[in-house]
């Protein structure tokens, strides 16, 4: 397991300050374009939360910080050494496996940071508008009435949930078979990535109606494809 | 024993490596000449199941699979380490992966070198880059030290101080397979020669046979490739008499 460990933290440390920095400037962008917002509450043009959230534009970050993420992810796959990472007593593989786990654990930040965003923005809403226009169940409406903060708390919608998830969990497995791909010289295989990518980064840009049932069966394509060729991968090597 | 077997390689209808055979044994320093895609990389990745190949590779008359394959270490000049971790990292990554890492022999190295062990790889020239790869195919503990010119790019003095680091710490179980252009700087380094060409084969000798032949590992090199010495002066000498003959036309 030590050896596993090691693995796992060597994809953390190959990625740590370049994901660290894309979170921290995604989430100023989004604070600070909600922060843009203020005066209109104050003033009573922007009604509601909902409306300062889709005033702000605060997707355009969202995009933004997704794709940096993404891209900067799949470069730290394709960058390792396979001269190294050939030579281990655990497979390739694994090894790939563990980039996913680490692809996964970065996009479970970036979703934490979009939502520690939103309840920002969300305080600054509640300093600056009328007491009588709010209740303690402003938040919670705003995340069933606005696509966006759907997306990202999706109350008491299990599907929401469960596709969320999926798209995060075959997005950061596409990421690891693109770099294990790019490792091991097929670099035309190492494209998959971008069509969750897609789904996950275009969805609340453009609203929930941006999913389909076809986007599903390719969720379920693209990750059929990379489990297989895992598992293939895995039993060449022994 | 390292044992090769008939081992091949293509890359499409281009032979890397054609039908090789070849045994090295423990305690050998082997220098592995030849031109530019002559085989040698590929020879070295195959031992390393880094490329597929076909044919037979055997360590003490075992497969080599992930698990006797820490017994083999690998420096290359395209470098194995990871650029966003320090040196301190990779030390860290290398004693969890490879229970005979030789921490002392690490210490030394990079004291002699003067590496700083708190900067990421991707911020040190390249000169340091390749140290260090050295450095870490020397300390991983393990049998089989495979180096694909893992010097170029580096300076002269440099390289001498390796060669001689080299000598100094090797002990007589480790062996080494060095795959360089630089005949005349490994010759009193390694302890026998081996040449490729267009994926064979075409000599292998030890050097202390060499000098009972009196002859020394650049005479050889140039004996076994059938080198012309005057073939660059009769071009010469083609080339002025036609410019010559141009210059009288009227």
């Amino acid at each position: 397991m030590k050896k596993h460990l090691s693995i796992l933290a060597l994809w953390v440390r190959s990625t740590f300050w370049g994901a660290a920095g894309i979170l921290i400037l995604t989430f100023a962008a989004e604070t600070g374009l909600l922060w843009r917002q203020i005066d209109g509450v104050r003033a009573g043009t922007v009604p509601d939360f909902p409306t300062m959230v889709a005033g702000s534009q605060m997707q355009w970050p969202y995009f933004a910080g997704l794709t940096l993420l993404w891209a900067w992810l799949l470069v730290a796959g394709c960058r390792a050494r396979r001269n190294t990472l050939g030579r281990l007593s655990v497979a390739e593989e694994k090894i790939a496996l563990w980039h996913g786990a680490c692809c996964a654990g970065w996009l479970a930040v970036f979703w934490a940071v979009q939502v520690g965003a939103v309840l920002v923005g969300y305080r600054m809403f509640l300093g600056a508008a009328d007491p009588l226009t709010i209740s303690g169940q402003t938040l919670f409406l705003a995340c069933y009435r606005d696509d966006l903060l759907h997306w990202l708390i999706p109350l008491q919608d299990l599907w929401t949930a469960v596709w969320g998830t999926a798209a995060v969990l075959v997005l950061s497995l596409t990421t690891a078979v693109d770099g294990y791909c790019w490792r091991r010289g097929k670099r035309f295989s190492s494209l998959k990535s971008s069509l969750p990518w897609a789904i996950l980064a275009l969805g609340p840009v453009f609203g929930e109606g941006t999913m389909p049932w076809a986007l599903a069966v390719m969720l379920v394509v693209v990750a059929g494809i990379d489990i297989n060729r895992l598992y293939r991968g895995w039993k060449e090597g022994d | 024993m390292l044992e090769i077997k008939t081992l091949s390689k293509s890359y499409g209808s281009t032979k890397a490596l054609d039908r090789i055979d070849l045994t090295v044994g423990p305690g050998e320093i082997v220098g592995l000449f030849g031109e530019n895609g002559a085989g040698k990389t590929t020879l070295l990745k195959s031992i390393l199941g880094l490329v597929q190949s076909w044919g037979g590779i055997t360590l003490d008359g075992e497969p080599i699979t992930r698990r006797n394959i820490e017994r083999f270490s690998f420096a290359t000049c395209e470098h194995s380490f990871f650029p966003n971790l320090t040196a301190q990292g990779h030390r860290d990554f290398y004693r969890d992966h490879f229970p005979k890492w030789r921490e002392k022999r690490f210490q030394a190295l990079m004291e002699f070198f003067e590496l700083p062990q708190r900067r990421s790889l991707r911020t040190m020239s390249t000169g340091q880059k390749n140290q260090f790869e050295v450095i870490l195919a020397l300390c991983q503990g393990a049998d089989y030290i495979l180096m694909d010119e893992p010097f170029a790019g580096n300076d002269v003095f440099n390289r001498e101080d390796f060669y001689k680091v080299l000598l100094g710490i090797l002990e007589p179980n480790e062996t080494v397979i060095l795959s360089t252009h630089l005949l005349e700087e490994v010759e009193n380094f390694v302890s026998r020669a081996v040449l490729l060409r267009k994926g064979q084969i075409v000599g292998d000798a030890l050097i202390s046979d060499l000098e009972d032949r009196g002859m020394d590992l650049m005479a050889y090199v140039k004996q076994t490739y059938g080198y012309q010495a005057d073939r660059v002066s009769r071009a010469l000498d083609r080339l002025t008499e036609e410019e010559d003959r141009k210059e009288g036309e009227p």
